[in-house]
């Protein structure tokens, strides 16, 4: 039991440094192209442990991520929770697949989220004409197999056992 | 095992009901914004480890900068307060002239406004919005619609605030307007953010309006939330199409809006903004 909680400790400590990421200046230049991270870091958790990371975690980090990026409270809860839902969905077909395989199918979720959060942000007030938004969901799909690396090293590094049939 | 059936539909559910009631309640009620405000100090932690890589860079150049280059700075810093102070001077004069033509033309006296000295510590990392966190708060007397300038002129208005930071939304942005008139003519408009972080629009201008590329728009003071008089953009370009009612005029924000790392707060004027109407 002392081992899970420990890696729960882990399991929240990425997902701090997922925060982190998304928070950084970028340049003028790279303005739209960072990746999603959270719902990058949250897919990985779900499908490595599916049976620790849920629903729950999804609503947290969205309440967080809606508080430090200033926008309406719920938004990101909305999209992460049903990002989240979707993977518990799929996470067994994900184990299938190689990565740059998985990285299209997050490609698919971190677009889903990117629409739903810039739609739902349309309704509050702010409103852009361009379609960029969707480029971070590519460029998280590339980086993805990346991201898979490190965070798998970080999995096994820590002794997170990775469950769920 | 109990994964068998797949994930719980009604939990799912559930959280997207609970998520629904939190976006009507952020938009609608204004105590759940209350407590917006204290709920934001659950991130100012991480907005402050943002910030550290910036400043120990900033420690950082301060620390390696070389003798040769600081004396230089100092010499350059020394003729250019020189410069300012001579100015100053020039302004001590006009003050006093202005105050008795203003007395002459029975006009209120002008007041000088009250400014806080704020720092930048982070950026709103979605390129929709542009707004930018600062280091004080409403603890340190920060409070929504409060305007922020910088040396170069309007930045933008606070629009939410938490105990030890504040978010600035700038004058950029797609929701942000704000009132002016041109020095050069007078004439009164409403520059717009359009969400592009280098230009600014002026809607429903009539063709027939003298505007030229090159001139200043300063704040006009109408609508009581900026001071009048200080610069917010420049006029970069004037289209007039015969076939529309309207001109199309852009123009750039005077204020270094992704520059600036110290910004001004203006405070809340001591008098109502709006003077009576005592001359009729």
């Amino acid at each position: 039991m002392a081992e899970r909680g420990g890696g729960g400790l882990i399991i929240m400590g990425t997902f701090i440094v997922s925060l982190f990421l998304s928070q950084i200046p970028l340049p003028e230049m790279l303005r739209w192209m960072r990746p999603e991270w959270v719902p990058m870091f949250l897919v990985f958790w779900i499908v490595w442990s599916p049976h620790r990371v849920g629903l729950f975690y999804a609503f947290c980090l969205g309440v967080v991520l809606d508080l430090a990026r200033g926008s309406v409270i719920g938004l990101n809860v909305l999209a992460l929770t049903l990002i989240a839902f979707l993977t518990q969905l799929l996470y067994r077909r994900l184990r299938m697949f190689p990565a740059p395989q998985q990285g299209v199918v997050l490609m698919l979720l971190v677009g889903l989220n990117q629409l739903l959060y810039y739609w739902m942000q349309g309704l509050t007030g702010t409103h852009g004409d361009s379609l960029l938004f969707l480029l971070p969901s590519l460029i998280s799909g590339l980086l993805w197999p990346a991201v898979f690396i490190v965070l798998r090293w970080v999995a096994r590094t820590f002794d997170i056992e990775r469950n769920g049939s | 095992m109990i994964f068998r059936n797949g994930p719980s539909k009604v939990l799912f559910g559930l959280l997207v009901v609970v998520a629904l009631t939190l976006i009507a309640l952020d938009l609608n009620s204004d105590r759940f914004k209350d407590g917006r405000n204290y709920l934001n100090l659950i991130v100012t932690p991480l907005q402050w480890l943002v910030d550290v890589p910036a400043r120990m860079a900033d420690s950082l150049s301060d620390m390696v900068v070389g003798r040769s280059t600081l004396i230089a700075e100092n010499d350059r810093l020394r003729t250019e307060s020189l410069v300012l102070e001579q100015r100053v001077l020039q302004n001590a004069t006009l003050i006093a002239e202005n105050r008795r033509l203003r007395a002459l033309l029975n006009a209120r006296s002008h007041v000088p406004d009250e400014v806080k000295l704020a720092e930048l510590i982070g950026v709103n990392p979605d390129p929709f919005q542009h707004e930018i966190l600062t280091n004080l708060g409403s603890e340190d007397g920060v409070f929504i619609g409060q305007p922020a300038l910088d040396a170069g002129g309007v930045m933008g208005q606070v629009v939410s605030t938490s105990p030890l930071t504040s978010r600035v939304m700038l004058i950029t942005d797609s929701r942000a307007a704000v009132p002016v008139e041109l020095v050069r003519t007078g004439f009164r408009s409403v520059v717009l953010g359009n969400g592009d972080p280098g230009r600014l629009e002026l809607d429903f201008v009539p063709s027939t309006a003298d505007i030229r590329v090159g001139d200043l728009l300063v704040t006009s003071g109408l609508g009581g939330r900026f001071p009048s008089g200080y610069p917010v953009a420049e006029v970069t370009e004037v289209t007039r199409d015969p076939g529309r009612q309207f001109m199309v005029i852009h123009a750039e924000p005077t204020a270094r809006l992704d520059k600036s790392r110290h910004l001004l707060l203006v405070e809340r004027p001591a008098e109502s903004p709006f003077p009576e109407s005592s001359d009729g």
